[in-house]
């Protein structure tokens, strides 16, 4: 269940922040600040309304806010998406092993760019 | 003269945002994602109403990031200015490659933390 709700408010926020940097033409930095501020916004309301701890997807709202700041040129928005599954899996792995450092997000997210790229130029080359 | 136009507001930037999301974090006890967000908001509107250089937001963000870094040491300022020059020189080997890429500024601000925090011999 955790999993789910992880992928789903990742893959909401990497929406919100592509809508915030493409659509609305906000710089990449303010576009994932404010992204993250209404997704933890949302998740207080759940927080409020259901009485659920939402504390612990923090991290996962943060990490794809990131994601979410990468250029159509680089993932158009078929492909995006994808990244979210990669990045909750690789944060949860990586957090096994190394904890407290800064950018473990940024470095999670960016992984999960990176490998779906290679997936996404690797599909254009078989068909 | 670049150094000072250029690189030095760079490098002020990067420790800046480290101090300022550390300072928030430790000292007022706000969670460490709120701590960056705060410290990146604040530094990005003071940054756009008064010093006016656009290009400084991508260093306050990166610097953030490292401020999110709890490892205990036993000089914070020495790994604050540590991981700033590294982030710094990160940032400029790799100003032409992997731009678009999202996570690129956390990737640098990652690899600067493990690179600090090894040689200053925090326990990982």
């Amino acid at each position: 269940m955790t999993i789910f709700i992880s992928l789903a408010l990742s893959i909401i926020t990497i929406a919100l922040t592509r809508y915030l940097l493409i659509i609305r033409k906000f710089d990449a930095i303010i576009s994932s600040i404010l992204s993250s501020i209404l997704m933890i916004i949302f998740i207080k309301l759940i927080e409020y309304f259901f009485g659920l701890n939402m504390n612990q997807y923090l991290i996962y709202i943060y990490g794809a806010s990131f994601i979410g700041m990468s250029t159509i040129k680089i993932l158009t928005y078929q492909w995006i998406y994808s990244c979210a599954f990669i990045f909750v899996f690789f944060l949860n792995q990586l957090s096994l092993y190394i904890e407290g450092v800064g950018g473990i997000l940024g470095f999670s997210a960016f992984v999960s760019v990176i490998t779906i790229k290679v997936i996404q130029l690797t599909y254009r080359k078989l068909i | 003269m670049i150094i000072y136009k250029q690189y030095i507001p760079q490098l002020i930037a990067i420790f800046s945002a480290l101090v300022t999301t550390y300072y928030i974090s430790s000292y007022l006890q706000i969670n460490i994602i709120y701590s960056s967000l705060l410290a990146s908001l604040a530094l990005y509107i003071l940054n756009r109403l008064i010093l006016k250089k656009p290009n400084l937001n991508a260093f306050i963000y990166c610097g953030s990031f490292i401020g999110m870094t709890t490892t205990k040491v036993n000089s914070y300022l020495s790994f604050a200015i540590l991981s700033s020059i590294t982030t710094f020189i990160l940032t400029y080997l790799l100003r032409n490659k992997f731009n678009g890429f999202g996570g690129k500024l956390g990737s640098i601000a990652f690899i600067s933390s493990i690179v600090s925090l090894l040689l200053l011999k925090a326990q990982l």
